[in-house]
Protein backbone atom coordinates (compact mmCIF):
# COMPACT_ATOMS: atom_id res chain seq x y z
CA UNK A 1 0.00 0.00 0.00
CA UNK A 2 3.00 2.58 0.87
CA UNK A 3 4.67 1.95 -2.43
CA UNK A 4 1.30 1.76 -4.28
CA UNK A 5 0.83 5.44 -2.82
CA UNK A 6 4.49 6.38 -3.42
CA UNK A 7 3.77 5.43 -7.54
CA UNK A 8 0.78 7.34 -6.95
CA UNK A 9 1.94 10.75 -5.61
CA UNK A 10 4.81 10.38 -8.30
CA UNK A 11 2.34 10.20 -11.02
CA UNK A 12 0.33 13.39 -9.69
CA UNK A 13 3.57 14.87 -9.41
CA UNK A 14 4.74 13.89 -13.00
CA UNK A 15 1.29 15.13 -14.34
CA UNK A 16 1.25 18.55 -11.77
CA UNK A 17 5.01 19.07 -13.71
CA UNK A 18 4.06 18.48 -17.15
CA UNK A 19 0.96 21.12 -17.11
CA UNK A 20 4.17 23.58 -15.46
CA UNK A 21 6.35 22.45 -18.59
CA UNK A 22 3.36 23.48 -20.77
CA UNK A 23 3.02 26.87 -19.59
CA UNK A 24 6.84 27.63 -19.11
CA UNK A 25 7.69 26.37 -22.63
CA UNK A 26 6.55 29.20 -24.14
CA UNK A 27 8.08 31.66 -21.51
CA UNK A 28 11.13 29.92 -21.60
CA UNK A 29 11.54 30.19 -25.44
CA UNK A 30 10.22 34.17 -25.74
CA UNK A 31 12.56 35.01 -22.72
CA UNK A 32 15.19 33.08 -23.68
CA UNK A 33 15.98 34.01 -27.20
CA UNK A 34 14.63 37.48 -27.05
CA UNK A 35 14.95 38.55 -23.14
CA UNK A 36 11.18 39.87 -23.03
CA UNK A 37 10.08 39.06 -19.59
CA UNK A 38 6.23 38.84 -20.57
CA UNK A 39 3.55 39.42 -18.43
CA UNK A 40 0.58 38.85 -20.35
CA UNK A 41 1.99 34.68 -20.92
CA UNK A 42 -0.59 33.92 -18.84
CA UNK A 43 -3.60 35.70 -19.95
CA UNK A 44 -2.25 33.84 -23.51
CA UNK A 45 -3.25 30.77 -21.40
CA UNK A 46 -6.69 32.64 -20.38
CA UNK A 47 -7.11 33.17 -24.23
CA UNK A 48 -6.90 29.50 -24.84
CA UNK A 49 -8.59 28.56 -22.50
CA UNK A 50 -11.75 30.70 -23.14
CA UNK A 51 -11.24 29.69 -27.07
CA UNK A 52 -11.81 26.07 -26.04
CA UNK A 53 -14.53 27.12 -23.52
CA UNK A 54 -16.29 28.81 -26.61
CA UNK A 55 -15.37 26.32 -29.56
CA UNK A 56 -17.21 23.40 -26.50
CA UNK A 57 -20.52 25.70 -25.74
CA UNK A 58 -21.26 27.78 -28.67
CA UNK A 59 -20.04 25.11 -31.37
CA UNK A 60 -19.75 22.19 -30.16
CA UNK A 61 -16.27 21.45 -31.06
CA UNK A 62 -14.43 19.08 -28.24
CA UNK A 63 -11.44 20.04 -26.82
CA UNK A 64 -9.52 17.72 -29.00
CA UNK A 65 -10.79 18.99 -32.18
CA UNK A 66 -10.37 22.84 -30.93
CA UNK A 67 -6.29 22.73 -30.07
CA UNK A 68 -4.54 23.26 -33.45
CA UNK A 69 -7.71 26.01 -34.06
CA UNK A 70 -6.29 27.60 -30.77
CA UNK A 71 -2.42 27.63 -31.09
CA UNK A 72 -3.38 29.56 -34.63
CA UNK A 73 -5.52 31.71 -32.74
CA UNK A 74 -3.80 32.55 -30.20
CA UNK A 75 -0.31 32.32 -32.14
CA UNK A 76 -1.38 35.00 -34.57
CA UNK A 77 -2.81 37.14 -31.29
CA UNK A 78 0.73 36.88 -30.64
CA UNK A 79 2.20 37.92 -33.53
CA UNK A 80 0.08 41.02 -33.97
CA UNK A 81 0.75 41.76 -30.44
CA UNK A 82 4.50 41.72 -31.31
CA UNK A 83 4.19 43.69 -34.28
CA UNK A 84 2.43 46.59 -32.65
CA UNK A 85 3.92 47.01 -29.13
CA UNK A 86 6.47 44.89 -28.35
CA UNK A 87 9.00 44.82 -30.97
CA UNK A 88 9.23 48.51 -30.30
CA UNK A 89 10.34 47.78 -26.51
CA UNK A 90 13.15 45.32 -27.16
CA UNK A 91 15.73 47.69 -26.16
CA UNK A 92 14.36 48.53 -23.01
CA UNK A 93 13.86 45.48 -21.15
CA UNK A 94 11.60 47.62 -18.54
CA UNK A 95 9.29 48.53 -20.64
CA UNK A 96 8.58 45.49 -21.59
CA UNK A 97 7.32 44.31 -18.48
CA UNK A 98 5.29 47.09 -17.38
CA UNK A 99 3.77 47.03 -21.25
CA UNK A 100 3.38 43.18 -21.27
CA UNK A 101 1.43 43.44 -17.35
CA UNK A 102 -0.61 46.61 -18.55
CA UNK A 103 -1.64 44.27 -21.71
CA UNK A 104 -2.46 41.51 -19.30
CA UNK A 105 -4.57 43.21 -17.06
CA UNK A 106 -6.55 44.82 -20.41
CA UNK A 107 -7.12 41.04 -21.77
CA UNK A 108 -8.47 40.36 -18.55
CA UNK A 109 -10.80 43.07 -18.52
CA UNK A 110 -11.60 42.73 -22.01
CA UNK A 111 -12.45 38.57 -21.78
CA UNK A 112 -14.61 39.69 -18.32
CA UNK A 113 -16.58 42.39 -20.59
CA UNK A 114 -16.67 39.69 -23.00
CA UNK A 115 -17.17 36.66 -21.68
CA UNK A 116 -18.84 37.66 -18.48
CA UNK A 117 -16.93 37.12 -14.86
CA UNK A 118 -18.45 33.89 -13.71
CA UNK A 119 -16.21 30.64 -14.01
CA UNK A 120 -16.61 29.10 -17.30
CA UNK A 121 -15.78 24.96 -17.59
CA UNK A 122 -14.57 23.32 -20.15
CA UNK A 123 -15.74 19.01 -20.51
CA UNK A 124 -13.50 16.52 -20.75
CA UNK A 125 -13.20 14.85 -23.88
CA UNK A 126 -15.19 11.62 -23.24
CA UNK A 127 -12.80 9.28 -24.89
CA UNK A 128 -10.55 10.89 -22.44
CA UNK A 129 -12.41 11.30 -18.93
CA UNK A 130 -11.68 7.67 -18.00
CA UNK A 131 -9.28 5.85 -15.05
CA UNK A 132 -7.15 3.11 -16.34
CA UNK A 133 -6.44 0.40 -13.49
CA UNK A 134 -2.04 -0.06 -13.68
CA UNK A 135 -0.63 -2.23 -11.50
CA UNK A 136 -2.76 -1.10 -8.22
CA UNK A 137 -2.83 2.54 -9.30
CA UNK A 138 -5.68 4.38 -10.34
CA UNK A 139 -4.59 6.43 -13.68
CA UNK A 140 -6.75 9.43 -15.17
CA UNK A 141 -6.25 8.73 -18.57
CA UNK A 142 -6.58 12.63 -19.49
CA UNK A 143 -3.88 13.42 -17.00
CA UNK A 144 -1.79 10.86 -19.05
CA UNK A 145 -2.82 12.62 -21.98
CA UNK A 146 -1.48 15.80 -21.24
CA UNK A 147 1.91 14.02 -20.30
CA UNK A 148 1.84 12.71 -23.37
CA UNK A 149 1.39 15.75 -25.62
CA UNK A 150 3.74 17.80 -23.41
CA UNK A 151 6.53 15.40 -24.26
CA UNK A 152 5.27 15.48 -27.85
CA UNK A 153 5.21 19.59 -28.03
CA UNK A 154 8.59 19.53 -26.01
CA UNK A 155 10.19 17.03 -28.81
CA UNK A 156 8.65 19.31 -31.36
CA UNK A 157 9.64 22.70 -29.72
CA UNK A 158 13.64 21.10 -29.79
CA UNK A 159 13.48 19.66 -33.40
CA UNK A 160 12.55 23.41 -34.20
CA UNK A 161 14.73 25.03 -32.38
CA UNK A 162 18.09 22.87 -33.27
CA UNK A 163 17.67 20.98 -36.43
CA UNK A 164 15.23 23.64 -38.56
CA UNK A 165 16.74 26.56 -40.37
CA UNK A 166 14.12 28.52 -38.81
CA UNK A 167 15.66 27.57 -35.19
CA UNK A 168 19.02 28.66 -37.12
CA UNK A 169 18.07 31.66 -37.89
CA UNK A 170 16.48 32.28 -34.67
CA UNK A 171 19.22 30.94 -32.71
CA UNK A 172 21.45 33.28 -34.78
CA UNK A 173 19.76 36.26 -34.23
CA UNK A 174 19.99 35.50 -30.50
CA UNK A 175 23.59 35.21 -30.33
CA UNK A 176 24.64 38.40 -32.77
CA UNK A 177 21.96 40.12 -33.80
CA UNK A 178 24.18 42.62 -36.15
CA UNK A 179 25.82 39.69 -37.85
CA UNK A 180 22.62 37.97 -38.56
CA UNK A 181 21.06 40.31 -40.14
CA UNK A 182 24.50 40.96 -42.06
CA UNK A 183 23.88 37.73 -43.82
CA UNK A 184 20.56 38.05 -45.17
CA UNK A 185 18.42 37.20 -41.66
CA UNK A 186 15.24 39.17 -40.95
CA UNK A 187 15.51 39.15 -37.41
CA UNK A 188 11.81 41.09 -37.10
CA UNK A 189 10.77 38.55 -38.86
CA UNK A 190 12.20 35.88 -36.72
CA UNK A 191 11.14 37.62 -32.84
CA UNK A 192 7.73 37.68 -34.16
CA UNK A 193 7.13 34.43 -35.60
CA UNK A 194 8.81 33.24 -32.72
CA UNK A 195 6.69 35.50 -29.98
CA UNK A 196 4.20 33.90 -32.12
CA UNK A 197 5.26 30.07 -31.06
CA UNK A 198 5.55 31.03 -27.89
CA UNK A 199 2.16 32.53 -27.52
CA UNK A 200 0.36 29.91 -29.14
CA UNK A 201 2.33 27.35 -26.87
CA UNK A 202 0.49 29.11 -23.95
CA UNK A 203 -3.10 28.90 -25.87
CA UNK A 204 -2.37 25.01 -26.28
CA UNK A 205 -1.63 25.45 -22.40
CA UNK A 206 -4.64 27.39 -21.72
CA UNK A 207 -6.72 24.66 -23.72
CA UNK A 208 -5.51 21.51 -21.41
CA UNK A 209 -5.62 22.81 -18.33
CA UNK A 210 -9.17 24.37 -19.07
CA UNK A 211 -11.26 20.68 -17.85
CA UNK A 212 -9.27 20.15 -14.81
CA UNK A 213 -9.20 23.67 -13.51
CA UNK A 214 -12.05 26.28 -14.09
CA UNK A 215 -11.66 29.07 -16.63
CA UNK A 216 -12.29 32.67 -15.78
CA UNK A 217 -10.62 36.25 -17.14
CA UNK A 218 -7.89 36.06 -14.19
CA UNK A 219 -6.70 32.60 -13.99
CA UNK A 220 -3.63 33.33 -15.89
CA UNK A 221 -2.17 34.97 -12.57
CA UNK A 222 -1.41 31.89 -10.70
CA UNK A 223 -0.15 30.11 -13.95
CA UNK A 224 2.75 32.74 -14.91
CA UNK A 225 3.89 32.97 -11.04
CA UNK A 226 4.43 28.86 -11.55
CA UNK A 227 6.01 29.46 -15.11
CA UNK A 228 8.25 31.70 -14.54
CA UNK A 229 9.78 29.82 -11.13
CA UNK A 230 9.95 27.07 -13.44
CA UNK A 231 12.04 29.27 -15.89
CA UNK A 232 14.32 31.42 -13.42
CA UNK A 233 15.45 27.87 -11.77
CA UNK A 234 16.02 25.86 -14.48
CA UNK A 235 18.41 28.49 -16.32
CA UNK A 236 17.30 31.26 -18.85
CA UNK A 237 17.45 29.68 -22.59
CA UNK A 238 17.41 26.09 -21.52
CA UNK A 239 15.23 24.07 -22.65
CA UNK A 240 16.45 20.97 -20.69
CA UNK A 241 16.55 23.14 -17.38
CA UNK A 242 12.91 23.82 -17.82
CA UNK A 243 12.62 20.32 -17.89
CA UNK A 244 14.25 19.67 -14.75
CA UNK A 245 12.80 22.08 -12.79
CA UNK A 246 9.09 21.61 -13.93
CA UNK A 247 9.63 17.54 -13.00
CA UNK A 248 11.35 18.64 -9.48
CA UNK A 249 8.70 21.30 -8.69
CA UNK A 250 5.80 19.07 -9.48
CA UNK A 251 7.01 16.24 -7.78
CA UNK A 252 7.40 18.24 -4.78
CA UNK A 253 4.16 19.68 -4.93
CA UNK A 254 2.73 16.20 -5.23
CA UNK A 255 5.40 14.79 -2.67
CA UNK A 256 4.90 17.74 -0.31
CA UNK A 257 0.81 17.94 -0.74
CA UNK A 258 0.17 14.73 0.22
CA UNK A 259 2.49 14.58 3.51
CA UNK A 260 1.36 17.73 4.44
CA UNK A 261 -0.91 20.16 2.82
CA UNK A 262 -1.25 21.86 -0.19
CA UNK A 263 -0.25 25.58 1.37
CA UNK A 264 2.89 24.31 3.04
CA UNK A 265 3.90 22.43 -0.07
CA UNK A 266 3.44 26.02 -2.28
CA UNK A 267 5.79 27.34 0.52
CA UNK A 268 8.37 24.45 0.18
CA UNK A 269 7.96 25.13 -3.65
CA UNK A 270 9.07 28.64 -3.39
CA UNK A 271 11.87 28.20 -0.54
CA UNK A 272 13.43 25.28 -3.14
CA UNK A 273 13.29 28.28 -5.76
CA UNK A 274 14.60 30.33 -3.66
CA UNK A 275 17.97 28.38 -2.38
CA UNK A 276 18.39 27.14 -5.94
CA UNK A 277 18.67 30.65 -7.28
CA UNK A 278 20.71 31.78 -3.82
CA UNK A 279 23.40 29.33 -5.25
CA UNK A 280 23.19 28.91 -8.63
CA UNK A 281 22.00 32.36 -9.73
CA UNK A 282 22.12 31.43 -13.64
CA UNK A 283 19.72 28.34 -12.63
CA UNK A 284 20.14 24.96 -12.86
CA UNK A 285 21.84 24.41 -16.30
CA UNK A 286 22.72 28.10 -17.43
CA UNK A 287 24.19 28.82 -21.01
CA UNK A 288 27.53 28.78 -20.81
CA UNK A 289 29.28 30.69 -23.41
CA UNK A 290 32.79 31.87 -24.30
CA UNK A 291 33.60 34.86 -26.20
CA UNK B 1 29.40 48.46 -58.64
CA UNK B 2 29.75 50.32 -55.78
CA UNK B 3 29.09 53.72 -54.79
CA UNK B 4 28.74 56.63 -52.12
CA UNK B 5 27.65 60.03 -52.74
CA UNK B 6 27.50 62.41 -50.16
CA UNK B 7 26.96 60.30 -47.50
CA UNK B 8 26.77 60.95 -43.77
CA UNK B 9 26.54 58.46 -41.47
CA UNK B 10 25.73 59.67 -37.54
CA UNK B 11 26.10 57.43 -34.43
CA UNK B 12 23.19 59.25 -32.26
CA UNK B 13 23.69 62.92 -33.04
CA UNK B 14 27.29 62.71 -33.93
CA UNK B 15 28.33 62.64 -37.65
CA UNK B 16 30.82 60.03 -37.50
CA UNK B 17 31.18 60.36 -41.83
CA UNK B 18 30.83 63.24 -43.66
CA UNK B 19 30.54 63.78 -47.18
CA UNK B 20 32.16 60.75 -48.42
CA UNK B 21 31.92 60.11 -52.25
CA UNK B 22 33.33 57.26 -54.23
CA UNK B 23 32.79 54.53 -56.77
CA UNK B 24 34.27 50.94 -57.05
CA UNK B 25 34.37 49.08 -60.40
CA UNK B 26 33.26 45.72 -61.04
CA UNK B 27 36.49 43.31 -60.25
CA UNK B 28 38.59 46.36 -58.60
CA UNK B 29 40.12 46.06 -55.22
CA UNK B 30 39.78 49.51 -53.22
CA UNK B 31 42.17 49.96 -49.87
CA UNK B 32 40.29 52.15 -47.20
CA UNK B 33 43.47 53.59 -45.16
CA UNK B 34 43.67 55.89 -42.23
CA UNK B 35 44.56 56.11 -38.64
CA UNK B 36 42.74 54.40 -35.83
CA UNK B 37 39.22 56.20 -35.13
CA UNK B 38 38.84 57.86 -38.32
CA UNK B 39 35.92 56.00 -39.30
CA UNK B 40 36.79 52.81 -41.50
CA UNK B 41 35.13 50.72 -39.75
CA UNK B 42 31.90 52.95 -39.33
CA UNK B 43 32.60 53.37 -43.91
CA UNK B 44 32.08 49.66 -44.07
CA UNK B 45 29.22 49.33 -41.42
CA UNK B 46 27.41 52.42 -43.46
CA UNK B 47 27.36 50.11 -46.36
CA UNK B 48 25.52 47.43 -44.54
CA UNK B 49 22.97 49.67 -42.41
CA UNK B 50 24.54 48.77 -39.44
CA UNK B 51 25.01 52.28 -38.28
CA UNK B 52 22.25 54.57 -36.38
CA UNK B 53 21.22 57.20 -39.08
CA UNK B 54 22.73 57.80 -42.58
CA UNK B 55 22.08 60.17 -45.72
CA UNK B 56 23.25 60.25 -49.19
CA UNK B 57 23.24 57.80 -51.65
CA UNK B 58 24.70 54.02 -51.65
CA UNK B 59 25.05 52.26 -54.83
CA UNK B 60 24.85 48.55 -55.19
CA UNK B 61 25.08 48.02 -58.97
CA UNK B 62 21.75 49.00 -59.68
CA UNK B 63 19.93 48.88 -56.30
CA UNK B 64 19.79 52.04 -54.12
CA UNK B 65 21.00 50.29 -50.69
CA UNK B 66 19.90 52.97 -48.31
CA UNK B 67 16.63 52.72 -48.66
CA UNK B 68 16.79 49.36 -47.66
CA UNK B 69 17.23 47.19 -44.32
CA UNK B 70 20.34 45.41 -43.26
CA UNK B 71 19.49 41.76 -44.61
CA UNK B 72 18.20 43.17 -47.83
CA UNK B 73 21.46 44.68 -48.45
CA UNK B 74 23.14 41.41 -47.69
CA UNK B 75 20.90 39.22 -50.02
CA UNK B 76 21.82 42.00 -53.19
CA UNK B 77 24.95 40.52 -52.57
CA UNK B 78 27.06 42.51 -50.40
CA UNK B 79 29.12 40.10 -47.78
CA UNK B 80 30.54 41.84 -44.41
CA UNK B 81 33.66 40.41 -42.64
CA UNK B 82 34.28 42.31 -39.88
CA UNK B 83 36.42 43.45 -37.60
CA UNK B 84 37.22 40.70 -34.68
CA UNK B 85 35.50 38.41 -36.86
CA UNK B 86 32.46 38.23 -35.12
CA UNK B 87 31.68 34.37 -35.85
CA UNK B 88 28.66 32.65 -34.05
CA UNK B 89 30.59 31.02 -30.84
CA UNK B 90 27.80 28.36 -30.65
CA UNK B 91 27.41 27.43 -33.87
CA UNK B 92 30.04 24.67 -35.52
CA UNK B 93 32.24 25.65 -38.49
CA UNK B 94 29.99 24.09 -40.72
CA UNK B 95 26.81 26.05 -39.39
CA UNK B 96 28.44 29.35 -39.28
CA UNK B 97 29.15 28.31 -42.82
CA UNK B 98 25.85 27.69 -44.04
CA UNK B 99 24.37 30.68 -42.02
CA UNK B 100 26.50 32.67 -45.10
CA UNK B 101 24.02 31.02 -47.75
CA UNK B 102 21.22 32.35 -46.52
CA UNK B 103 22.01 35.57 -47.80
CA UNK B 104 22.26 33.68 -51.38
CA UNK B 105 20.84 35.15 -53.97
CA UNK B 106 19.77 31.92 -55.76
CA UNK B 107 18.37 30.43 -52.21
CA UNK B 108 20.88 27.76 -52.39
CA UNK B 109 22.05 26.50 -49.44
CA UNK B 110 25.53 24.43 -49.94
CA UNK B 111 28.82 25.68 -49.37
CA UNK B 112 30.72 26.33 -52.59
CA UNK B 113 33.65 23.98 -52.61
CA UNK B 114 35.91 26.95 -52.86
CA UNK B 115 35.42 27.43 -49.46
CA UNK B 116 37.17 24.31 -48.46
CA UNK B 117 39.33 24.72 -51.44
CA UNK B 118 40.56 28.24 -50.04
CA UNK B 119 40.95 26.85 -46.66
CA UNK B 120 41.59 23.01 -45.95
CA UNK B 121 41.21 23.51 -42.05
CA UNK B 122 37.70 24.41 -42.11
CA UNK B 123 36.77 20.79 -43.53
CA UNK B 124 38.64 19.07 -41.22
CA UNK B 125 37.28 20.99 -38.24
CA UNK B 126 33.93 20.69 -39.37
CA UNK B 127 32.24 20.21 -36.36
CA UNK B 128 34.11 21.88 -33.77
CA UNK B 129 32.27 25.02 -32.14
CA UNK B 130 32.95 28.41 -34.12
CA UNK B 131 34.23 29.59 -30.08
CA UNK B 132 36.60 26.85 -29.77
CA UNK B 133 39.10 28.15 -33.36
CA UNK B 134 41.65 30.22 -33.04
CA UNK B 135 41.73 33.86 -33.78
CA UNK B 136 43.31 32.47 -37.25
CA UNK B 137 40.73 30.43 -37.70
CA UNK B 138 38.47 32.44 -36.83
CA UNK B 139 39.33 34.42 -39.53
CA UNK B 140 39.01 32.34 -42.33
CA UNK B 141 36.21 31.25 -41.04
CA UNK B 142 34.46 34.72 -40.76
CA UNK B 143 35.88 35.20 -44.65
CA UNK B 144 34.52 31.25 -45.47
CA UNK B 145 30.76 32.29 -44.26
CA UNK B 146 31.49 35.65 -46.85
CA UNK B 147 32.36 33.53 -49.71
CA UNK B 148 29.35 30.98 -48.67
CA UNK B 149 26.84 33.74 -49.76
CA UNK B 150 28.79 34.01 -53.18
CA UNK B 151 29.06 37.98 -52.96
CA UNK B 152 29.60 40.39 -55.43
CA UNK B 153 30.95 42.60 -53.42
CA UNK B 154 33.32 41.46 -50.29
CA UNK B 155 33.60 43.94 -47.36
CA UNK B 156 36.84 42.97 -45.27
CA UNK B 157 37.69 44.95 -41.98
CA UNK B 158 41.17 44.46 -41.83
CA UNK B 159 41.26 40.83 -42.13
CA UNK B 160 45.04 40.58 -40.08
CA UNK B 161 44.46 42.26 -37.31
CA UNK B 162 45.53 40.27 -34.50
CA UNK B 163 46.73 36.73 -36.98
CA UNK B 164 49.91 35.01 -36.22
CA UNK B 165 52.27 35.66 -38.77
CA UNK B 166 52.23 32.02 -40.98
CA UNK B 167 48.21 32.87 -41.27
CA UNK B 168 48.84 36.49 -42.14
CA UNK B 169 50.31 35.45 -45.46
CA UNK B 170 47.74 32.78 -45.85
CA UNK B 171 44.67 35.07 -45.67
CA UNK B 172 47.03 38.39 -47.81
CA UNK B 173 47.24 35.57 -50.52
CA UNK B 174 43.44 34.72 -50.58
CA UNK B 175 42.35 38.27 -50.53
CA UNK B 176 44.30 38.49 -53.81
CA UNK B 177 43.54 35.42 -55.45
CA UNK B 178 39.26 36.25 -54.40
CA UNK B 179 40.00 39.93 -56.42
CA UNK B 180 42.51 38.82 -59.32
CA UNK B 181 41.31 35.27 -59.87
CA UNK B 182 37.94 35.06 -59.35
CA UNK B 183 36.83 38.56 -59.75
CA UNK B 184 35.34 39.67 -57.04
CA UNK B 185 34.83 43.56 -56.00
CA UNK B 186 37.09 43.98 -52.66
CA UNK B 187 36.60 46.74 -50.48
CA UNK B 188 39.11 46.34 -47.72
CA UNK B 189 39.89 48.63 -44.37
CA UNK B 190 43.35 47.61 -43.78
CA UNK B 191 46.48 49.28 -41.44
CA UNK B 192 49.49 47.71 -43.44
CA UNK B 193 50.16 49.99 -46.25
CA UNK B 194 52.71 47.52 -47.88
CA UNK B 195 50.03 45.11 -48.25
CA UNK B 196 47.62 47.74 -49.17
CA UNK B 197 49.74 48.52 -52.06
CA UNK B 198 50.73 45.25 -52.95
CA UNK B 199 46.63 44.04 -53.28
CA UNK B 200 44.79 47.69 -53.94
CA UNK B 201 44.10 49.06 -57.43
CA UNK B 202 42.46 52.27 -55.61
CA UNK B 203 42.58 53.97 -52.60
CA UNK B 204 40.72 55.97 -50.01
CA UNK B 205 42.55 58.23 -47.20
CA UNK B 206 40.20 59.06 -44.31
CA UNK B 207 40.73 61.39 -41.45
CA UNK B 208 38.97 62.75 -38.87
CA UNK B 209 35.51 61.43 -41.02
CA UNK B 210 36.16 62.73 -44.41
CA UNK B 211 38.21 62.16 -47.18
CA UNK B 212 41.88 63.11 -46.97
CA UNK B 213 42.68 61.60 -50.12
CA UNK B 214 41.75 58.98 -52.79
CA UNK B 215 42.84 57.88 -56.55
CA UNK B 216 45.02 55.24 -57.19
CA UNK B 217 47.34 53.00 -55.47
CA UNK B 218 50.43 54.55 -57.07
CA UNK B 219 48.60 57.85 -55.37
CA UNK B 220 49.39 56.08 -52.12
CA UNK B 221 53.01 57.66 -51.54
CA UNK B 222 54.89 57.92 -48.24
CA UNK B 223 54.24 61.71 -47.81
CA UNK B 224 50.75 60.92 -48.05
CA UNK B 225 51.51 58.13 -44.86
CA UNK B 226 53.30 60.19 -43.20
CA UNK B 227 50.67 62.76 -42.95
CA UNK B 228 47.64 61.02 -42.49
CA UNK B 229 49.09 57.55 -40.94
CA UNK B 230 51.93 58.03 -38.52
CA UNK B 231 51.23 58.82 -35.09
Amino acid sequence: MAVESFFSQAFTGLSIGSILLLIALGLAIIYGSMGVINLAHGEFLMLGAYATWFMQSQLGVGLLGSLVFVFVMVAAFGWLLERTIVQFLYHRPLDTILATWGIGIMLQQGMRLLAGGELRYVELPGSLDVTLSLMGLELPLYRIFIIVLTVGLLAATWYLMKRTEFGMRLRAVTQNRAIAESYGINSKRVYSLTFAYGAGLAGVAGALVAPIKSVSPDMGTAFVVDAFMVVVMGGVGSLLGAVVSAGVLGELTAGVAYLLNDTLAKVLVFLTVIVVIRFRPQGLFPDRTRS
Amino acid sequence: MLSFEAVHSYYGSSAVLQDISFEVDEGKLLAVVGRNGVGKTTLMRTVMGLTDRARGRIRLADTELQNHSTYERARSGVAYVPQGREIIGRFTVEENLRMGTFARRDGRREIPGLVYELFPVLEEMAQRRGGDLSGGQQQQLAIGRALAMEPRVLLLDEPTEGIQPNIVELIEDVVMRLNRDYGITVVLVEQNVPFARRAAHEFLMLDNGRIAAGGTIEGLTDELVDEYMTI
